[in-house]
């Protein structure tokens, strides 16, 4: 009989079509990311950055497992930890991560066991910022030093220790080109000097605050300036407490031509004619930094930028926190010679009130407008689409700004600023205030 | 110009310049080790492509076809995917079955430059989004337990300066 034949062969042409069937189905099941090998995966993380990368591990397990591989991560910055737990999670971090090239530890009590895990498994570290840890043995840190020879910045910023014994490794260090002591309650004036004669290669300095004891004499002017003369020749970045400094003095430091980064705090002396001719002296800045100039008037900032407008094409970060005198005509010439502006902090500018020049400023990422009591914000905030961080204080109409800033939309982060002198804040969640 | 015969999954023939063809490292291993003369009427089997997708990594591999080769440092790694040109942005802007369709393709026949262009497209759509949005995004569904979410260490915030 003819149809066993014909069954047979309909029955393999079934089953071949039932294969391709099951195959077209699991094509169309298995969608989007689950379709991709891990290795694409990894790909396509290797292009994210920190944030990135810490939201993808909250999407699910694949992501999660992926976006901790290690060669993903060179920066792993850690805040914080409360609890146990979290300790150890970032130990197993440092541990699994060792092809990290910056470490930045902060606000940490148990900094020193992180730093032994540190100085153990990351020998080729390059970057090491400690900001407000003050638990941390000096042994420690001496060990540190002596394990990462590598390092090619060293940001100790708000981080004291009871005796500074590991200053004597900082001249061993080869490739330390930055170095951050900003608020180092234990440094003495001799210790910045001896830095500066010893450290070579050393190409930015920075001690925006000098936290010293009544034990300790304040930096004069002769300090600085010999500080400044023997750094001249490889001088990149340079920050200063101003606050014992002459007008002379900050004169003689402009005299550094290859200074890119600048900052001149609390500098009560400064006065505007200087301020007004900074660009004749230094023509590549990228960060400018006048911090409570008492002097410093609103035509001194506008002949400073405008008149500078070629030279300060280049100009990624103003700060002019405290410069109390300053009102809008500064912004407006601010935002018409700095293309490139990124960040801009006016903290503590009472007399400004409006700030729709900076509108113009297409790459302005980061803002802090917090006590400017005058500042008027009304139904939107005047900021480019580009701002992602905006600082502000208490004062503000939280709701309004939200709304003025059409949070909703764009990814835009708030902090709210404590004190007018110290910089702490809290970062405003959304998600957590509706709770 | 010689020719060389490609057959899609779904066996339709294309017939592509070999020098296109050969952008694909992987098709110009198998024409050098299997040693398939150009002048043969020989057909080369893609059985990982079918010819929508295969039309695409033609059309993108024509477009192309002038670039520098490829640089070879992977030790090199760039963070940044805001590097993508002009054409390739236009010529991505398809629904997301076929973005990762024309990933996959480039995977496996090796085609560099389109896989970093579509990696760095979807990293895009990546970038700046929560959790909650990317799952949205790509509606990949959650698979973890409550306490495994609470697990993951708290994020840092950003923007120090010195």
């Amino acid at each position: 009989m003819y149809p066993s034949n014909n069954l047979l062969s309909e029955q393999s042409l079934n089953s071949f079509d039932n294969d391709s069937l099951f195959e077209d189905r699991f094509q169309k099941t298995v969608k989007g990311f689950n379709r991709l090998p891990q290795e694409l995966l990894l790909k396509i993380f290797s292009h994210l950055d920190e944030r990135d990368l810490y939201n993808a591990q909250q999407v699910c397990q694949r992501w999660k497992k992926g976006a901790l591989n290690p060669s993903l991560w060179d920066k792993l910055k850690i805040q914080g930890l409360h609890t146990t737990e979290s300790v150890n999670d970032a130990l197993k971090k440092i541990w699994l991560f060792d092809q990290l090239k910056q470490v930045y530890i902060k606000d940490v009590l148990e900094a020193s066991v992180l730093l032994r895990q540190v100085y153990r498994c990351l020998p080729n570290l390059q970057y090491l910022i400690i900001r407000h840890c003050s638990s941390i043995t000096p042994m420690t840190m001496k060990a540190v030093l002596r394990k990462c020879h590598l390092l090619k910045m060293l940001d100790l910023k708000g981080t004291s220790f009871k005796d500074n014994a590991f200053l004597e490794e900082l001249p061993k260090l080869e490739h330390l080109k930055i170095l951050n002591l900003s608020e180092n309650e234990h440094l003495s004036i001799k210790d910045f000097i001896d830095i500066s004669l010893n450290c070579r290669y050393l190409e930015e300095f920075y001690v925006s605050t000098i936290k010293s004891d009544t034990s300790h004499k304040r930096i004069t002017d002769d300090d600085c300036k010999f500080i400044v003369s023997t750094m001249t020749r490889n001088l990149k970045g340079f920050c200063i407490d101003g606050a014992t400094l002459t007008d002379a003095c900050f004169q003689t430091i402009l005299l550094c031509d290859k200074l890119q980064h600048l900052g001149f705090h609390r500098a009560y002396n400064l006065t505007g004619k200087t301020v007004s001719v900074i660009w004749q002296y230094l023509k590549n800045l990228k960060t400018l930094k006048l911090t409570f100039g008492n002097q410093i008037a609103d035509s001194d900032i506008e002949s400073l930028f405008l008149r500078g407008k070629m030279e300060f094409c280049r100009l990624e970060i103003v700060d002019l926190t405290g410069c109390w005198k300053i009102s809008n005509n500064s912004i407006l010439a601010v935002s018409q010679s700095c293309p490139k502006l990124r960040k801009l902090i006016i903290k503590c500018c009472k007399k400004i009130t409006d700030i729709a020049p900076l509108k113009k400023c297409e790459n302005l990422e980061i803002l802090n407008v917090s006590f400017c009591s005058e500042l008027l914000i009304g139904p939107w905030l005047p900021v480019p689409t580009s701002i992602r961080v905006v600082f502000i204080d208490k004062g503000y109409n939280l709701n309004e700004l939200l709304h003025s800033l059409n949070t909703e939309k764009r990814k835009i982060k708030i902090c709210i600023c404590h004190s007018q002198y110290k910089k702490s804040f809290e970062i405003y969640r959304p998600d957590s205030s509706g709770k | 110009m010689p020719q060389l015969k490609l057959q899609s999954s779904d066996g339709e023939i294309f017939e592509v310049d070999v020098e296109i063809a050969k952008c694909s490292f992987t098709i110009k291993t198998m024409l050098e080790e299997l040693g398939i003369d150009e002048e043969d009427d020989e057909v080369v089997p893609l059985p990982n492509v079918n010819s929508a997708i295969l039309e695409k990594v033609i059309e993108w591999a024509t477009y192309h076809k002038d670039d520098p080769p490829p640089t070879e440092d992977d030790q090199y790694k760039e963070k940044r995917s805001d590097d993508i040109c002009e054409w390739d942005v236009d010529f991505l802007k398809v629904d997301q079955g076929t973005l990762f369709e024309i990933m996959l393709a480039a995977n496996y026949l090796d085609v560099k430059g389109l896989l970093d262009t579509t990696c760095k497209t979807v990293a895009n759509m990546i970038k700046g989004k929560s959790a909650d949005e990317i799952r949205k995004t790509f509606n990949i569904k959650d698979n973890f337990t409550v306490s495994e979410e609470e697990n993951v260490p708290k994020e840092n915030g950003s923007c120090e300066e010195k």
